[in-house]
């Protein structure tokens, strides 16, 4: 029997529910028939006012079907005639003066406007920042490549030419690797910490982890008191309100500072710890910017402006718990419960912490550039954009401005020419979510021009702006829209010479990664090309080279990662890892390309694995001298990068 | 049976429920497998049968051609679909860990093929079930997604590639 067939058995031993047997559905027609008839009788007996009432309706829906049609049309002429600000709310983050002025939004605007975010007194919620497992799904997986990270550089596999550094289920290892040859060094392991990412600058490693924690909730005035760990003392009695959670889940950010100088007795220095849970982070040269959102940090009710644990942020250093000071803290004017929190440590000083700001807005995903930091959300039903200028450490308080539509899945960030463009989904009038909006501000997040709707009623997965255009991605057609953001034109056109996944090796090379399918679609292979471009406009296909299989999870799961490709530009080296499915299982391969300008591609081998389980497939990999180490929960393998003969295979416990 | 179907649906067309019940007959099954393929549990799936059925009743006059039943039928469903997997993006009251023990308490045996249909994206769940449960071709599906055969032939082979990997990781975590 084949795949389809047992597929189609097994979903046919699902039992139809009765009420849709032909016979109920048959009686339920009637049943609506005779209620149709009912109420038709009543109306005919109401006259000629109904029949008034009636044209009067369709009138008003054919108005508002104009209106829509003429708001459609205003757009284009707008955007024909920049700028169109459809937005002009532009709200400079407001710094507080104390602790009252926090304390008082709060109250007002939260506590007492439940609406705010979905989320209101009583309905603590326990979601992180993050989408939820649903919500991720609900957007699908995304087979493409092309997504803005910024500056965001941590990763799960570091090196410091001697060593490799891997956060293994969720256990850092550190691991000698010497021609290949592999032993382990170390592995730590805290159930209290789930690492994300780690930095190596000099003899530091920086790691990055999540640290949650439940806080029972407690009623009344009788409140349990908040340890340095964020857990709550034990020993206090609480009392759970009807209606609300026994516990709060709180999430912070913990950044651990290691000396690794000595790599058989690795030294933990230094820890910081922020409230939030991580959005993201970047480094440059010792300083070390940290991004995180905080929510649920209500444990009780907010009845003391005295009680800061209750609507205050925390940071913790060597000295110990500090709140958050009120001169630090924004408030834009559609504030949100929570706080999007940016600090900035310098991992080389005894004491890192140099500075911190805050914004009570909900701050879902992070852009770094140079000297800045963008961060964008929703608050109050808005999407927002936040900018921190950045400088040695120190953190400026941010500027917001609310944005057309809603952050979500295909929200990019990007500056350019000294202009901030941000994409969010348009929103319709029904409240859903449909095509794309993207706002292009200037350096002071004014607005300049903003296109909505942009392929409504499509699936997008991603938008990537590159010079002046963006790419609008939709999963399943081989080409991009492309739309220009300088106004000339407003309708996405399909972009067909070139491939989707678009990576930037350098200024002037970008590397297209497509699927190959048979004629009848199905993919079977990946394609690798080289573009030349001279302006990041128009490309020229310079190279390209064909290999079996499909992307692995790690390039195109749920959640997209680019940085499980090897881009090494100084060894002209590209590494893919990628998944082949046959009647016997999952083959887990990595492929090895070089490029060399003027010479093209060229496939060094690849590494191939048979194995049943998901914890195999490769998942980053990393060049030590002319070793290439192909890195996946279960097991590291070395191999030579002249010819990709394996070396080594290094088991992971 | 095309003669049928044009018998039942010019009877259908003056409101005899009778009539429509029998065209229905013939594609219930696989209207609320459909269904259940595309969203978070029966009674989801159920629902949206009922209201395709209730919105195909009242519009067959606009049914151009009578032997287009089942797939003008299938197009309402899926608006039904789509409106509903609307609906779980702006209410996501209903815990992952609730749905997942909802379809645990299904009594059928083919739940972890549910389970793993659920796994897959909008598109593909969709693309998967015409294929699958309603034996559409590629170039059928297309016209109903108003997409390209090419891409539909993509999004259904990846489909199954997922489907197949999500089954093998599943027997080996038993």
């Amino acid at each position: 029997m084949g795949f389809d067939e047992q597929v189609k058995m097994l979903i046919e031993e699902a039992e139809i529910p009765e009420r849709l047997s032909p016979e109920n559905i048959a009686v339920m027609l009637k049943e609506k028939t005779a209620e149709k008839n009912r109420k038709e009788i009543k109306m005919s007996s109401a006259g000629i006012k109904s029949k008034n009432r009636a044209v009067a309706i369709r009138s008003a829906a054919a108005v508002a079907a104009c209106i829509a049609l003429s708001c459609g049309v205003t757009a284009v002429i707008q955007n024909n005639n920049r700028p169109a600000v459809t937005n002009p709310e532009y709200i400079q983050g407001h710094k507080v003066s104390d602790y009252h002025d926090v304390y008082s939004v709060i109250q007002d605007t939260i506590i007492n406007n439940p609406a705010d975010d979905g989320i209101g007194w009583g309905e603590i919620s326990n979601d992180t920042v993050y989408p939820d497992v649903t919500e991720i799904e609900e957007y699908g997986s995304r087979d493409y490549l092309i997504k803005t990270f910024g500056r965001t550089a941590e990763d799960i596999t570091v090196t410091d030419g001697k060593n490799l550094y891997c956060i293994l289920n969720g256990a850092l290892n550190v691991i000698s690797a010497e021609n290949g040859s592999m032993t382990e060094l170390i592995k730590i392991e805290n159930a209290e910490k789930a690492p994300v990412g780690m930095y190596i600058a000099g003899n530091r490693l920086i790691v990055v982890s999540n640290n949650t924690v439940e806080v029972p909730y407690t009623a009344g005035n009788e409140v349990a008191a908040t340890g340095e760990s964020g857990t709550a003392d034990s020993s206090a009695e609480t009392t759970t309100a009807p209606s609300l959670p026994e516990t709060v889940t709180q999430n912070n950010t913990v950044i651990d500072i290691y000396n690794i100088a000595d790599k058989t007795n690795v030294k933990l220095e230094n820890t910081y710890k922020q409230n939030g849970a991580y959005i993201s982070s970047s480094m440059n040269g010792s300083v070390l910017y940290v991004v995180s959102n905080y929510s649920n940090f209500r444990t009780k009710p907010l009845d003391s402006e005295e009680d800061l644990d209750s609507y205050i942020p925390a940071y913790y250093t060597d000295d110990g718990k500090n709140y958050v000071g009120a001169t630090d803290i924004s408030i834009p004017a559609k504030a949100s419960n929570n706080y999007t929190i940016v600090a900035g440590l310098d991992i080389e000083k005894a004491s890192p912490f140099r500075s911190i700001k805050v914004v009570l807005a909900n701050g879902k995903s992070a852009y770094f550039t140079d000297n800045s930091v963008y961060v964008a959300g929703n608050s109050s039903g808005s999407a927002f954009i936040a900018k921190f200028a950045l400088s040695a450490g120190d953190v400026i308080a941010p500027i917001v401005a609310t944005v057309d539509g809603q952050w979500s899945e295909v929200t990019s960030i990007d500056e350019y020419n000294g202009t901030i463009r941000i994409s969010t989904s348009s929103v319709a009038a029904d409240g859903s979510k449909n095509g794309v909006s993207i706002s292009v501000l200037d350096e002071n997040l004014i607005p300049a021009m903003s296109l909505n709707g942009l392929c409504a009623g499509k699936n997008i997965s991603a938008v990537e702006f590159k010079g002046n255009k963006a790419y609008i991605i939709v999963p399943g057609e081989n080409e991009p829209y492309e739309v220009t953001l300088d106004g000339s034109e407003n309708v996405p056109v399909a972009v067909s010479d070139k491939s989707v996944y678009l990576y930037k090796c350098t200024d002037t090379e970008f590397l297209g990664i497509s699927a190959k399918t048979d004629e009848n679609g199905k993919a079977e292979g990946i394609v690798l090309t080289m573009y030349s471009t001279a302006d990041g406009i128009n490309f020229e296909e310079v190279s390209s080279i064909e290999a079996k299989g499909v992307l692995s999870a790690a390039l195109s799961g749920g959640k997209l990662d680019l940085r499980a490709l090897l881009i090494d530009s100084k060894n002209g080296i590209i590494g893919i890892p990628t998944v082949k499915s046959d009647t016997y299982g999952n083959s887990n391969l990595y492929y090895v390309f070089s490029y060399k300008s003027g010479e093209g591609f060229s496939a060094l081998g690849s590494i191939e694995y048979t194995d049943l389980s998901k914890k195999y497939e490769f998942r980053r990999s990393v060049i030590i001298d002319d070793t290439l180490y192909a890195v996946s929960d279960g097991r590291i393998v070395s191999a030579r990068i002249s010819d990709i003969k394996v070396i080594e295979t290094f088991e992971i416990d | 049976m095309n003669n049928d179907f044009s018998v039942c649906v010019k009877r259908a067309r003056n409101g005899d429920a009778d009539a429509f019940a029998e065209l229905y007959s013939s594609v219930y099954k696989d209207l609320y497998r459909i269904a259940l393929c595309n969203l978070r549990n029966s009674d989801d799936a159920a629902d949206a049968v009922s209201d395709a059925v209730l919105d195909a009743f009242t519009s067959i006059k606009k049914l151009k051609d009578e032997n287009a039943f089942k797939a003008w039928i299938v197009k309402i469903l899926m608006t039904k679909i789509k409106r509903k997997q609307k609906d779980y993006i702006t209410d996501n009251t209903q815990d992952i860990s609730e749905v997942e023990q909802e379809s645990r308490d299904n009594s059928f045996d083919g739940v972890e093929i549910l389970e793993a249909i659920s796994e897959l994206d909008e598109n593909e769940r969709l693309v998967l079930s015409l294929s699958i449960v309603g034996g559409y071709k590629s170039d059928e599906i297309a016209k109903l997604c108003n997409s390209k055969a090419a891409t539909i032939r993509s999004q259904l082979s990846r489909a199954k590639l997922k489907l197949r990997d999500r089954l093998i990781a599943e027997q080996e975590g038993r």
